[in-house]
Formats: structure tokens, sequence, C-alpha cells
């Protein structure tokens, strides 16, 4: 039987001045997955990731973690938020330590970890996310993009089991969003699941295999990533851009050539094209 | 002009290389205390005196320049220089000098002179530890010296947001100096300019609030608790830590060996000045 990690079931959540933020959101993630969650902003993505390991408490329907419903106790979501760990969109509100080593440390510390642990575990993340030598620096003197790594190192720390990131490469440069994005493909190697929420649709677009689109508050589409990019009023309505490779196949489609619009890779992209030439 | 912004420049300065800057922070701190701790209970101003001398050596070997760190205790004088200045003419005592109403005392002048002696020793040495040691670093000792564990969190976050807390005052301030504000401008209403910066301040309150409430969020994400305990390095003073707290204690006793024997021939030096 395949092995579901995350559930969503029929969750809604209301804020207390009324507002809906979501309405019956089923989502599915299995082990060792990589998802993305995309919609505009508003759209009720942040609101989404805090439900995911008991943040915010659903106004109707729950979350399964591991097939177990999340139970508002301490001593549960304790656990709850160990397996599930969480990287906010802005380092500045998750690193609040003077030091990154202190930061990293203060997950493993709430976990009751001892002393040696911890610090194996700070050098071990620190390690994997390339920020060795960073330990004593103050969070504030460094770069976004050091900063966002620093965040993801405070959450591996905690060894979690599937990890949710928040806009991960929002206001990254491209080095380094492809840093996070390969620490992210190194995590999911070793077995963690990755869910991330983006509405950068070529970040996604190289990253993940399963979207689901969030608009709304409502989930308006799940598929694999072929299926979402190629359909291009589903994108429209969800305020998002087709990926640039799928823009050229329908404008070549609409000049009368055969190809498959489906094809949303570079190579794939090219390959449609010499073939379209050749036929 | 002082703004907080300046606050920067004194963490760069605190995080430079030298001999006393390398130092362990518990151990700056501990004779930070024990400078002060002594000269407030001196009544004679010999032991301020060499101490002062002391401190000025350790701000030449601590490589940091002599006329900032006088203007820094300039700038800090007059918290309790204004005590001071009132004394000469409030102490009763043999008059020296008068004027109408106003006499001066040789008690009160006395007096007036260890507090100063005092004064200057104790923010010598708050100059010092402040200027060798960052922001947190300091947050860090307190913690390893057993303060409660709420404040200490407190004080480590405070640390760490005050940073943020410049910067984002400072992009506010860049921003509406881009569109040509200034406080001092003859352009716009005064009324008009105040309420500008009242605005400014309130933004930065509800700025902060929205922080703290985020911080919260993810800190609790990360399994914050009240029975949560803080990770802190467990990294032992060396040798020459010691060695520094060891020679301020000598130098110290030694003083007070001199002025228990040879009091009386140190003249106005080993004079108690102090009112009773």
């Amino acid at each position: 039987m395949e092995h579901i990690h995350l559930e969503t079931k029929n969750l809604t959540f209301t804020y207390p001045d009324g507002t809906q933020a979501l309405k019956n959101v089923n989502i599915k993630i299995r082990k060792g997955e990589k998802i993305a969650i995309m919609g505009p902003n508003g759209a009720g993505k942040s609101t989404l990731f805090s439900h995911f390991n008991g943040l915010s408490e659903p106004t109707s329907g729950h979350v399964e973690v591991d097939g177990e419903k999340i139970v508002f106790e301490r001593d549960e979501l304790l656990k709850v938020r160990q397996k599930v760990g969480i990287v906010f969109q802005d380092p500045n509100d998750q690193l609040f330590a003077p030091t990154v080593k202190e930061d990293i440390a203060f997950g493993p510390m709430n976990l009751g970890l001892d002393y040696d642990e911890v610090e194996k575990r700070i050098k071990e993340s620190l390690e994997m996310v390339g920020m060795s030598g960073f330990e004593d620096k103050t969070p504030h003197h460094l770069s976004g993009g050091q900063q966002k790594r620093v965040a993801i190192a405070g959450i591996i720390a905690m060894r979690p089991e599937i990890m949710i990131l928040d806009e991960p490469t929002a206001g990254l440069d491209p080095e380094g969003v492809d840093k996070v994005l390969n620490i992210l493909n190194n995590l999911n190697e070793e077995g963690i699941s990755i869910v991330i929420s983006s509405h950068d649709i070529e970040m996604v677009n190289h990253f993940a295999y399963k979207i689901f689109v969030l608009y709304g508050g409502e989930i308006i589409a799940e598929g694999d990533k072929h299926q979402i990019f190629s359909d291009k009023e589903l994108l429209k309505k969800a305020h998002l851009k087709a990926p640039i490779t799928t823009e050229i196949l329908y404008k070549l489609k609409e000049n009368g050539l055969d190809v498959d619009t489906e094809k949303i890779s570079i190579e794939e992209t090219v390959e449609e094209i010499l073939k379209a030439k050749n036929d | 002009m002082v703004d907080i912004t300046q606050i920067m420049r004194f963490d760069d300065l605190a995080s430079k290389n030298s001999p006393i800057h390398n130092l362990e922070g518990r151990i700056k701190l501990i004779s930070t205390i024990f400078i002060i701790l002594v000269c407030v209970v001196s009544k004679e101003i010999f032991i301020p005196i060499i101490l002062e001398i002391l401190l000025l050596i350790i701000l030449k070997i601590a490589d940091l320049s002599y006329i900032d760190s006088a203007k820094r205790l300039l700038m800090l004088l007059p918290f309790g220089g204004a005590i001071i200045i009132f004394q000469p003419f409030i102490q009763p005592g043999n008059i020296l000098w008068s004027y109408s109403w106003l006499h001066v005392t040789d008690v009160g002048l006395n007096w007036a002179i260890l507090l100063l002696v005092r004064m200057i020793v104790c923010l010598t040495a708050i100059i010092i530890y402040s200027s060798t040691t960052p922001l947190q670093e300091m947050a860090s000792s307190f913690r390893k010296l057993k303060m409660p564990r709420d404040l200490a969190m407190i004080l480590s976050i405070m640390v760490r947001f005050l940073f943020l807390f410049v910067d984002e005052l400072a992009a506010i301030r860049k921003s509406q100096k881009s569109r040509n504000f200034s406080i001092h401008s003859k352009n716009t209403p005064y009324k008009w300019r105040v309420k500008q910066v009242g605005y400014t301040i309130g933004m930065m309150f509800l700025k902060s609030y929205e922080q703290g409430e985020r911080v919260h969020k993810s800190m609790v994400s990360r399994g914050f608790s009240d029975a949560s305990e803080m990770f802190s390095e467990k990294k032992s003073p060396e040798r020459s830590d010691y060695a520094y707290l060891i020679i301020i204690i000598v130098v110290v006793i030694v003083l007070e060996i001199i002025l228990f024997k040879y009091g009386g021939q140190l003249g106005y030096f080993g004079q108690n000045l102090a009112i009773n």
C-alpha cells in the first residue's frame, strides 16, 4: 500500500473577521514526493501551510500526518512539528537567535536532545546547506541567500520527514535559487518529502513533479506538471503564466506545426521543434 | 549627528580583533562589575585614579581610539554629572567661597570630586566593555552567568531584532529622504512634518508587533514552549582569560594594602572624601 505522509481532509479555515481563507481543501502527499502548491498572492498558500504542523486549527475538516489526525495537545503537537518542518518565507521571521549556531540549535533543544547530539546536528545541517564555518556569525550580517540556507538548516536539524517551504526562492539571485534547489533535491534523495509554494513557474518546472493549484482558498486543479502547465486556460484563471517553452509550442501549433504542447522541458521542446521541422 | 543607526558602528567596533576583544565574554563582564564595585566603595580617590590609569592602558591594548572613547564618556557624563554639580553647594561644611546666598563648602567639593572620579572610572570600564564585546556576546555572557531563563531569552531576541529594527527604520528614512523629506525643511508646514514623523514611529510599532507575531509562530513551529531551554555553547574561559581577571584583582588588593599602610603619606589622594 502506498504510504501517505500528509493528508488534508475537507480542510476549511475561516479567519475571525469572517474571511474564508481555505475551502474544502483535499491534498494527499506521498512519501518522497516533490510537490509545488501554486497560486497567486493571497490564494491561501501560507494559511494552508500553517495547518500542516498544527500552527493553525482548522475551522472544519482535519489534517492527518502518517494517517493520524493532528491532535491539538502539547506533546502530540511537538511530535507533529518534529515530523513536519516549515521554512518560512522571510528568514527574518525565523532567525531570531544572536548567532547562526544558536538558531539552528533551537529546534533540537526544544525536542529535548542532549548537548552532544545538538552539536552534532548543528554541524551536520550546516554541512548539508553548505554553510559550515558560519556558526558564530550573526544572522543579520548574512546575505539573503545565506539567511535562507541557515533557515533551512534550522529545520533540517530537527530531522523532519516532510519539509514545507513557503516561497523558498523568493528574492534570491539565480545562483541562490540553484543552491536552494540543490539542497532540496539532496534532501529529497534522502527520502524527505518536499512541499514548496511558489508562483515562479520556471523554478517549479525544474523542481516539482506534482502540482496543486490553489485559487481563492480552493484547490482548482492538481496533476503532474505537464498537464497543469499546458492548460493555458487554467493558468490564466489562477493568475499564473505558462512556462516560456509552453508559449513557444502553442505559437508553433497556431502556425500549423504538429507539436505536442504538453512538453515543457527545454530538451523536450527542442526535440518537438526538430521533429516538426523534419516532418 | 548621533542617531540610532550609530549602534551598528558600535557593534562593528566591538567585533575587531585585539587581546581584549578576544577575552571570554563572562570574564570581561565580571571584571567590569568588579571595577565598578571597587570604585563605588572607595572613599579615597587613590584607588579609582590608579584603576583609571590601568583602564587607559587596557584601552590602548584594545586598540580603541582615545578621542572616540572620550567623546562617548562626555556623552554619558551629564546623566550623573547633573547630580554631582550641585554637591559643593548643598553639603554642610567649612565655607570656602561664597556669593550672597551661594556657598561652596570643602566637604561638598571633596564629595563632588570623589563622585566625579568614581563616575569617570565606572564609565571608562563600561565603555571598554561595550566597545570590545559584541551585543550578542553580552547576551550570551549574561545567560551563562545564570540570568533567569525568560529574561535571557528576551535579551537575546532583543539583541537580534534591534538590528532589524534599525535597518527597517533606516530604510523608511531613506525612502522619505529620496522624496525630499527633511524635518528641518522650510517648504512644508511644521505641523505636517511632525505628523510624518509620528506616522513613521507608529509604523515602526505596527511593524514590530507584526514581526513579533511572525517570529513567535515560527518558534512555535520548531517546538517552542514555556519549558524550552536555550542553547549556549559550553566554552570555558582559557588561562589567559583568568589571567586578565586575576591581574585586576591583584592590582586592587595591592592598592588596598598601600592605602592601608601608607595612606597618611599619600596626602589628598589618601584622604577620606566621603560624606557620612
